[in-house]
């Protein structure tokens, strides 16, 4: 559970958020929806606590979250890695972990039979689509079994097909794994099924059943 | 060559040294603020210009100057996010008037030796202390390398996951400075930017996996420090230009590699399409 109770946050040149509350209750698909520049990326990281609310408190109860960023070095045509390299980053933590190569290949490799991605797990990614490379980041992100995962903006640079691939694959992610997630998308469409639209505007955080047809962004 | 004492000597610190420069300095390669790496080296050589003006020890004003000079390129990039290469201005400006100033206050034609070092007059000392500063960058980059490759992927993710990004980016910088400082002395500090960047960068064109870019890197630093030094010797050159002039050499050929390697799988795939 994720809870946000009457947090600001400021900026050297003013006022983003003024005084947002709401709840993500455990296992919930939720889609943050807003214009750009609206804060949707900060709203994100104030729940990941990766910076901290000028006022109020973030209340986080989730026992391992997954991070999908919108930049990585993936972006980075030259960036050196496997798929592989890549997808092990998920299991990552505070300690150095060095005698688990094991363990840790048979995790790597069921996460990216999950995502339908194992053939290629040698390949450098410099050589993969763009749709290719989306499932290398949700891999990463599943590795670890997170209870959560949240994604900022993961459909960016795709076309229409792999974009609604992905939006079904985190949808069975969430019904037949039971993962929580939480991702921003610019597509109201996209939150048809979601149990609950976060609209990011004007500062205000405000909360919308899925499928609801009166958000207006 | 290797009867002589100072030749073996300089063999050893040169590939101590070949190995931990790419190691220490891949992130700022990865990461594209090779910059960075520049201004550091410079600023190496304002902290000697200080600590001889200044009756203190060359080395120690050497590493202090790396350390707070990238502290100063952190501060600026996080003040100006949008003018980050600032800071590496701010540094190459303040270390070049710095060392230019004091200079005179210095003996003659000692500060000029640690712009191009001086390998082959290299003490027990510094023996000791290339000896010491590789081993610690090895076992740090054995045992916290996916964290390091964590952090370069994207430092958010990996403090989400729990990586201590702060604590491992201040141990980094700091064992950088003092490889930094270290190599100054004995290979220059005008030429550890060129082994700092370079070897990466020619590893890159084989386009390979993130261990074996590293590994790639270390071996064709060892490689120029060793041919450089051996032409050196016969052709009676400066050392740490000669090794710099040759991890160029390699870069190029590493760049001819990929363009034959790119051609034969073009020419492949068109017959296959035929």
């Amino acid at each position: 559970m994720i809870e946000l109770k009457n947090v600001s946050f400021s900026f050297e040149d003013g006022v983003l958020f003024q005084d947002v509350s709401f709840r993500v209750e455990d296992g919930q698909f939720v889609g943050i929806i807003g214009a750009n520049g609206a804060g949707k990326t900060t709203l994100i990281r104030l729940i990941l606590g990766l910076i901290k609310p000028s006022k109020g408190e973030v209340v986080n109860t989730e026992k391992k979250i997954a991070y999908v960023s919108q930049t990585t070095s993936l972006n980075d045509s030259s960036f050196p890695a496997t798929v592989e390299e890549i997808v092990s980053l998920g299991l990552v933590g505070a300690k150095p972990s060095l005698f688990h190569w094991k363990e840790e290949k048979e995790r790597v490799n069921a996460a990216l039979e999950k995502m339908d991605i194992l053939p290629l797990r040698k390949r450098v990614v410099s050589e993969l689509s763009g749709g290719q490379l989306q499932r290398v980041k949700i891999a990463k992100a599943l590795v670890g079994d997170p209870s959560l995962i949240v994604l900022d903006e993961p459909d960016a640079g795709m076309d229409h097909d792999s974009h609604e691939k992905l939006v079904e694959g985190l949808l069975s992610l969430h019904k037949d794994h039971g993962i929580a997630v939480l991702f921003i998308s610019h597509h109201l469409h996209d939150l048809e099924s979601a149990d609950q639209i976060l609209l990011v505007k004007d500062g205000s955080v405000t909360r919308y059943q899925g499928g609801d047809h009166h958000v207006e962004l | 060559m290797l009867s002589y004492e100072f030749m073996r000597i300089a063999f050893l610190v040169g590939i101590l040294l070949g190995i931990a420069i790419p190691l220490a300095g891949s992130t700022v390669v990865f990461k594209r603020l090779s910059s960075s790496g520049d201004a550091l080296a410079h600023s190496s050589l304002a902290g000697v210009a200080i600590g001889l003006a200044a009756g203190l020890n060359p080395l120690g004003m050497s590493i202090v100057a790396c350390v707070i000079s990238f502290l100063i390129i952190e501060l600026i990039r996080k003040k100006f996010a949008k003018y980050s290469e600032l800071g590496v201005a701010v540094v190459l400006s303040l270390s070049v008037g710095l060392a230019g100033i004091l200079m005179n206050y210095t003996k003659e034609g000692y500060l000029e030796s640690y712009l191009f070092g001086s390998i082959l007059l290299v003490d027990k000392l510094q023996l000791y202390l290339a000896i010491g500063v590789t081993a610690l960058v090895v076992i740090f980059y054995f045992v916290f390398h996916k964290q390091i490759f964590a952090i370069i992927y994207n430092d958010s993710e990996a403090k989400v996951g729990g990586v201590k990004v702060g604590l491992l980016n201040f141990v980094q910088s700091l064992l950088f400075s003092i490889v930094i400082a270290i190599s100054a002395k004995t290979i220059g500090s005008l030429v550890v930017s060129s082994l700092i960047a370079i070897p990466v960068a020619a590893s890159l064109q084989a386009k390979t996996s993130y261990r074996g870019t590293l590994l790639l890197a270390t071996i064709l630093s060892v490689v120029s420090v060793i041919i450089g030094i051996t032409i050196a010797y016969y052709a009676s050159w400066t050392p740490g230009a000669t090794i710099a002039i040759v991890a160029v050499s390699l870069l190029v050929l590493m760049f001819l590699y990929r363009a034959l390697r790119d051609a034969i799988a073009k020419r492949r795939s068109l017959k296959t399409t035929k």
